[in-house]
């Protein structure tokens, strides 16, 4: 039987959409932009004539203009290491707070300009997440980036600063109270010791850890049952089953680009694995890990416990009272015992010590679960830090250093930390960027972008690696670290303090292993010791939460925003969501039958706790439940998360000391209030066509090409009277494992990155004039309530038998002997005929000259911010069209390289960077016309096909057919 | 300007005093003079690149004093041949070797002995110069009275001779307006910006003492008085605040267009209201040739828009490819040395200009004062601001490396006889035609880089004869994605 696809719920029920884009588009456009005055009047013969004869005057004179003076600027004293034109690449550590990547840095002519993967070092396999990928704007963001040092607001010196706070330091440490230092985890071993030296120093200091979105409840039950207070390693790539409780691992739970390398080679039907991993996922908003799952649970947040502890009991003894879901997902767990894996993401230390106990009982631990890379990326415990709160309100914690944190946006209760934040003596502030905590500050000593700092890591157990600057600070900023040294009295900065550290403990003094680590940015030391035995706690003691009436209410974190506190990044902001497609807000997802029984539609609001938010109607969200989005609603951080959304966080309060994920007992209302959501939904929609081929794990064992036999039939069907295309040398294609890809968007980020993408805004995406190159295309299937969700990238498909080529007036796009659809940007006059004639719609026109237009405060318009473009990519100008060129800049630089060293080029030497920042590896590149090339065999899978083959287009894309492992339970 | 300044010495050092003591001195002892300055010549000649006089070790070691610790005699040998020396197992020699790492000095079989004792006579008299004491603060404007800026501005352009002599005026070497012919000689501006600036030339001593024989030689009649330096400089103060003035060349094109425009008009005028010429072929010659020459006009403005061949600007430094590529010889690649593996071909750091220019200090056609401009750069942290010639669009991408290291293009195909060029111009225009016509007609070395052995249809043609070479069309070498992406 063939599936049903449908984009949204509109398609699915025959309705129109509900989100028209203008059909004016054209006109509204310009009115908004040019000055009134002109857009009212009609033109006259008159102003014609006047506007000709001007025309002819200007041109007159600027033919005989002379051309401008270009200067070429030498170095003074050439760098050895900086050659003018090509790239340096150093090696270096992303972290957010919660996220890590080993990256390496892009530099060109001393700016950095692209993050890439660290793939020195297999763990990551060169992939990244979104963020990381966009953290390299963050760098150029000059409005949201602090520039020099300020007291009360204003600008200070750093002499004045240090003076002033270390008096005030003395004084308080002298006074015999404490100053707390409260930063997010610190994962570097090197900062850790200097602020036990700071603690040493200053005696009576605490150090607190916060998280907006803290692990709290999993390092506590972790604490309790391994007696380590820390978060195991998940080995997914060595689990057979896997059961997730709300955990978005692919998504944004713990490191999900670790994890979706591992996770893809489960689901790797491309070599010689002819079987796939089995994963069952119980969650209530749909997220990207449960659009994978072969088996989607919607569940309502407080039934968690109560399913895990019917599992742990179905584990313990066969024909318990269990629910026979549960029973059965017990029989596949104990098939697999040590093969399998279940996490859960609540924050409640009881559902982490059932999970622990059922990861016991599977006999996982030091399998699946591994402690002895135990990952030291969460370490905030959210007792303490309410603990900290107290101490300042009775006055004995009389000085406050913020690091990095911003409490009074993400702390459940604002007034409440307002006011302790008003107590101490001393506050100060190490934050890089301007936040809504800040002006609660007395002092700020601004700290470095990380890419302009030095640093180590240690993210998990035993996997160091270091981080360098790769430009020099660009404001009066002054690296943290650097900052408690100078409070502590020492003369050293932080980069002596860093090598000293690493020769002293990890590096055993030797100079020549810091060049070495420095320069592949990653050492790994293993770590033998034996797993910690499991301690039982009594989970008898758990008591079922009994169901109650009314409404739940979620706080789930984005692929793009994650905690929120990038939400100054543009491209971040503009990212959509890989599942509600929605970007430039949150919004109140809620189910269609939660919807039709609260009488919310689409374009309307929820008023929750008095707030009023945005309805989106999310097919396989649980009932009665609403997930909202943290990471938006900003006040004080830039223009671009200003007002973007409502911040979600103060919509759940603080129970028994610790943050909770999710509230009970909410009464919505629906808001006489409307909104429009931008939405890429209904953009490029294809209509019922065989875009998607899915089939399950069954039938592929049967037959290698089920779901794709049409595949064989219209390549038969295939003939042309014209002569066969031949492609002499090279003829480049791209495969997409659809099996792989789980919808992260990291490549869409990185095409933006590498390609000069422009951000065009709220309004602009309304009107369907988003710029990316690629997108995820998203299908929904079957059951609204509970549907299974298919992603597709998609990028031009570089047709060889394009129909965009043939309707150009101008031969701007036109087809390269080596098989790329290309366009010249300065040939196309923007008649946009192929974009009307393109099938699968990856064209794009530039409506407006985005780089310098104000209209577009984003940052291409500012010095600053068009510091992050690729030089070896052109701009594009006003009225031309524009689409993915395979990257053929990285082509033709891997080409040259080639012909330099006089050899052929590698397979898999050339990445495009959506290859590159693919975590899962489900974008492969390179050379059809090789055979033996891993694309020529991936053409050749009978799982691969091309979209709208039946139209004899003849991509150079392939796309390999979705199989899951649905029909084994 | 106003970093350029400097501390009015001249005022308070007994400038008149010291000048006179000095004369006096080179009056009273001609002889040992002679002897000296060939001494010192020969020494920057031969010594001065390893040794240096004061301040220490250089390669070699410090030679202040080395009379006093060592024989006279045993220094001709060591300088004549110190490899020998070392070899016959000199003690002293072996113990010099061993103290300077063990790096031989170069022998010198060519200096007789009289030079090589010209050069000891010449170190054992050195002294420390004294601090130079001729320094003026020609930036300082109100240091100069109107009359004393009059006065130097007409002795600059020879409306009043100098009093010792010296008849051609300032401004025929020295360029007051810009100007498209050839002169080597510094321009008034690059004089004055050379005064003014701290680590530029002091105008009082390289008027009394010319550093370089092509100066010397230019100002061999000329012996201006103190006063007469003054007044010069202060004109160039004022001249260097002005900045120069671009020759106007005539608008010949500008104006056949207009007057065409005004025929054509009157032509038109007769031919319909006044009917004064009463032959109607003339009027219809006027208006068609009117017609042609103006839409010549046209397409040719039109086709060189943003087209700059034969555009030769005047750098900031007279730097001449003829003498340094032509004669001198010197490879492209050694000053633009990342043309090989960079897409750009680099225009060279200071640094690079200083690898030979540390030895050099004298041009044949500048003498000192461009190749000073190198030392000013190095010494005030600013880099000099080259002009640049070659300019493709932001959207057309080149690689230097592609052209030079993998098509083993020679520099000339693209940029001309650079070695001929005294001043460098664009020798191509860089359209696209130009480019594509090239991809066209070269051939690439399909059989030589192993690159190629991928093209495996091209391959077979030319093994089996039917083609004898592959050009760059044929592997792809015109399609658009080539250079715009």
């Amino acid at each position: 039987m063939e599936k049903k696809y449908w984009k949204s719920l509109e398609e699915l029920n025959n309705q129109p959409p509900t989100e028209k884009g203008d059909n004016n588009t054209h006109q509204s456009g310009l009115l908004e932009i040019m000055n009134d005055e002109i857009a009212g009047k009609t033109t006259s013969r008159r102003n014609f004539l006047k506007i000709c004869g001007y025309g002819f005057a200007t041109a007159a004179i600027a033919s005989s203009c002379e051309n401008p003076v270009k200067k070429a600027i030498p170095y003074l004293n050439k760098p050895e290491e900086v050659t003018p034109g090509m790239a340096n690449h150093y090696a270096s550590s992303y972290f957010d707070g919660s996220e890590f990547s080993p990256i390496v840095v892009k530099v060109r002519d001393g700016r950095p300009i692209k993050i890439e993967g660290n793939d020195i070092e297999s763990l990551t396999n060169g992939g990244t997440s979104a963020r990381a990928q966009a953290s390299i704007l963050s760098l150029y963001d000059g409005e949201a980036r602090l520039k020099t040092p300020t007291r009360d607001g204003k600008a200070t010196s750093y002499s004045a600063l240090d003076e002033a706070v270390v008096q005030k330091l003395t004084n308080i440490s002298e006074a015999g109270k404490a100053t707390a230092l409260l930063t997010p985890p610190i994962i570097s071993p090197s900062t850790r010791q200097l602020i036990n030296e700071f603690i040493d120093a200053y005696p009576g200091s605490t150090h607190v850890v916060y998280e907006p979105v803290s692990y709290s409840g999993m390092l506590e039950a972790n604490k309790m049952s391994f007696g380590k207070t820390v978060i195991p390693d998940y080995k997914f790539d060595r689990a057979e089953v896997i059961v997730s409780f709300g955990a978005d691992f692919l998504g944004t739970w713990l490191s999900p680009a670790e994890f979706a390398a591992a996770y893809a080679k489960t689901r790797d039907l491309t070599g010689n694995q002819k079987k796939l991993s089995y994963h069952v996922q119980f969650e209530t908003g749909l997220s990207i890990t449960g659009s994978k799952a072969d088996k989607r649970i919607p569940i309502k947040p407080s039934e968690e416990i109560n399913l895990l502890r019917a599992l742990d009991a179905a584990l313990a003894q066969q024909g318990s009272e269990a629910p026979a879901e549960i029973q059965s997902l017990a029989h596949i767990l104990r098939q697999n015992k040590g093969k399998s894996i279940v996490v859960s993401a609540s924050n409640d230390v009881h559902a982490q010590l059932l999970v622990n106990h059922i990861n016991h009982q599977l006999e996982n631990i030091g399998q699946t679960l591994d402690f002895n890379s135990a990952f030291l990326t969460h370490q905030c415990i959210d007792a303490e830090f309410e603990n900290l709160l107290s101490r300042i309100d009775s006055g004995e914690v009389n000085g406050l250093i913020l690091w990095g944190v911003n409490p009074v946006y993400d702390y459940p209760d604002t007034a409440r930390i307002v006011a302790t934040l008003q107590k101490p003596e001393l506050t100060v502030s190490l934050s890089s960027t301007t936040d809504e905590t800040l002006a609660f500050m007395k002092y700020c000593s601004p700290g470095h972008h990380y890419l302009e700092s030095w640093g180590d890591a240690e993210y998990k157990q035993g996997y160091l690696t270091l981080a360098q600057p790769a430009i020099r600070n660009i404001y009066s900023t002054r690296q943290p670290q650097d900052s408690l040294l100078k409070w502590m009295g020492k003369e050293e900065d932080y980069y002596t303090f860093l090598k000293n550290y690493w020769l002293t403990h990890i590096l055993n003094g030797n100079e020549a292993d810091w060049t070495t680590t420095l320069q592949k940015g990653v050492l790994l030391k293993s770590v033998s010791e034996s797993q910690p035995s499991f301690q039982a706690t009594d989970t008898s003691s758990i008591q079922e939460v009994p169901a109650t009436g009314g409404y739940e209410l979620v706080l789930y974190e984005t692929i793009a925003l994650g905690n929120g506190q990038y939400a100054n990044n543009p491209w971040l902001m503009e990212l959509p969501d890989p599942i509600s497609k929605v970007c430039w807000d949150n919004f109140a997802a809620i189910s269609p039958a939660t919807a039709s029984k609260l009488g919310a539609v689409a374009g309307g609001m929820l008023n929750i706790k008095e707030v009023d938010i945005p309805v989106l109607i999310q097919p396989g969200q649980a009932e009665d439940t609403i997930s909202i989005a943290v990471g938006f609603g900003h006040t004080a951080m830039g223009k671009v998360a200003n007002s973007v959304g409502k911040n979600a966080y103060p919509l759940i309060g603080v129970l028994n000391g610790s943050r909770q994920r999710y509230v009970t007992g909410i009464t919505p209302v629906v808001s006489k209030a409307t909104y429009a959501l931008a939405s890429t939904q209904m953009h490029h929609s294809m209509e019922g066509r065989p875009i998607v081929r899915e089939t399950t794990l069954k039938e592929y064992l049967v037959s290698n090409d089920a779901g794709n036999e049409m595949h064989k039939e219209i390549e038969e069907k295939n003939i042309t009277l014209y002569k066969e295309i031949k492609f002499e040398g090279h003829h480049w294609g791209m495969a997409i494992d659809l099996n792989k890809c789980t919808g992260c968007s990291t490549c869409v980020i990185s095409c933006q990155a590498e390609n000069n993408v422009p951000v065009v805004g709220k309004e602009e995406v309304m009107k369907y004039r988003i710029m990316q190159w690629m997108r995820i295309d998203r299908y929904y299937s079957g059951d609204e309530k509970n549907p299974e969700v298919v992603f597709q990238p998609l990028m031009c498909q570089h047709c060889d038998n394009a129909p965009c080529e043939n309707v150009c007036p101008v031969s701007a796009t036109n087809h390269s002997a080596e098989g790329l659809n290309q366009i010249a940007y300065n040939r196309c006059v923007g008649t946009k005929y192929c974009i009307n004639n393109c099938p699968y719609k990856v064209r794009r026109f530039n409506w407006f000259r985005y780089a310098t237009n104000n209209e577009f405060d984003y940052n291409m318009n500012s010095d600053l911010g068009r510091m992050v473009l690729n030089p070896d990519v052109t701009v594009r100008e006003r009225g031309v069209v524009e689409k993915c060129s395979l990257c053929v800049q990285r082509i033709q630089e891997k080409k040259l390289l080639a012909k330099n060293e006089n050899r052929l080029l590698q397979d898999g030497e050339i990445q495009p960077a959506c290859a590159q920042g693919c975590p899962s590896g489900a974008i492969i590149f390179g050379d059809l016309a090789d055979p033996e090339s891993r694309i020529s065999k991936l053409f050749k899978d009978p799982r691969n096909y091309h979209l709208l083959e039946d139209l004899h287009t003849l991509p150079s894309v392939g796309y390999l057919t979705l199989v899951k492992n649905s029909n084994e339970a | 300007m106003s970093q350029r300044l400097i501390n009015p010495v001249y005022k308070q050092f007994p400038v008149r005093q010291i000048w006179l003591f000095c004369t006096i001195l080179m009056l009273l002892a001609p002889e040992h003079a002679r002897a000296q300055s060939e001494g010192k010549k020969l020494f920057e000649k031969n010594c001065s690149v390893c040794h240096k006089l004061g301040g220490g070790k250089l390669v070699g070691p410090e030679l202040v004093g080395i009379t006093q610790i060592r024989d006279r005699e045993w220094l001709v040998k060591f300088i004549h041949d110190s490899k020998a020396l070392i070899e016959s197992g000199d003690p002293l020699a072996v113990q010099v070797f061993e103290e300077n790492n063990k790096i031989p000095m170069q022998a010198f079989p060519n200096l007789s002995d009289s030079e090589v004792n010209a050069i000891i006579d010449y170190i054992d008299a050195w002294e420390p110069e004294a601090e130079k004491t001729f320094t003026v603060d020609v930036n300082q404007k109100t240091g100069f009275t109107h009359t004393e800026i009059l006065r130097g501005e007409r002795m600059f352009y020879g409306l009043i001779p100098f009093e010792n002599g010296g008849k051609t005026a300032c401004n025929s070497c020295h360029n007051t307006v810009i100007s498209d012919t050839l002169n080597w000689s510094p321009s008034a501006a690059d004089l004055a910006q050379s005064f003014m600036d701290p680590n530029g030339m002091n105008i009082y001593a390289s008027m009394a003492e010319p550093g370089s024989e092509v100066m010397t030689k230019a100002h061999a009649e000329y012996k201006l008085t103190e006063q007469e330096v003054y007044n010069i400089a202060a004109y160039l103060s004022e001249f260097g605040h002005k900045g120069m003035e671009k020759q106007r060349s005539f608008p010949e094109r500008r104006i056949l267009f207009i007057v065409f425009a005004v025929l054509m008009t009157l032509a038109l005028i007769d031919l319909i209201f006044t009917r004064i010429v009463k032959y109607r072929f003339i009027h219809t010659g006027i208006l068609l040739i009117g017609i042609a020459v103006h839409l010549n006009i046209a397409v040719v403005e039109a086709q060189n828009l943003s087209r700059t061949k034969d555009y030769a600007p005047d750098q900031p430094i007279k730097f001449s490819h003829k003498i340094h590529a032509g004669d001198n010889q010197t490879d492209c690649r050694y000053c633009h040395s990342i043309a090989d593996y960079s897409k750009s071909a680099g225009i060279p750091s200071n640094d690079v200009c200083m690898k030979c220019h540390n030895v050099v200090l004298s041009g044949r056609n500048s003498g000192k004062f461009e190749i000073n401009k190198i030392y000013r750069a190095d010494k005030s942290g600013k880099p000099v601001e080259w002009i640049r010639v070659y300019t493709l669009p932001d959207h057309a991408f080149f690689s230097h490396s592609q052209h030079v290291n993998a098509g083993q293009i020679e520099c000339e195909t693209c940029h001309g006889p650079v070695a001929e060029m005294d001043i460098l111009k664009q020798y191509t225009d860089l359209s696209m035609g130009w480019c594509v016509n090239c991809h066209r007609d070269t051939k690439v070395n399909f059989q030589g880089n192993h690159f190629y052995k991928s093209y495996k249809e091209l391959n077979d043609m030319l093994q089996s004869g039917r083609i004898d070479s592959v050009t760059v069309e044929q592997v792809g070498g015109i399609d658009c994605s080539k250079c715009h992406y």
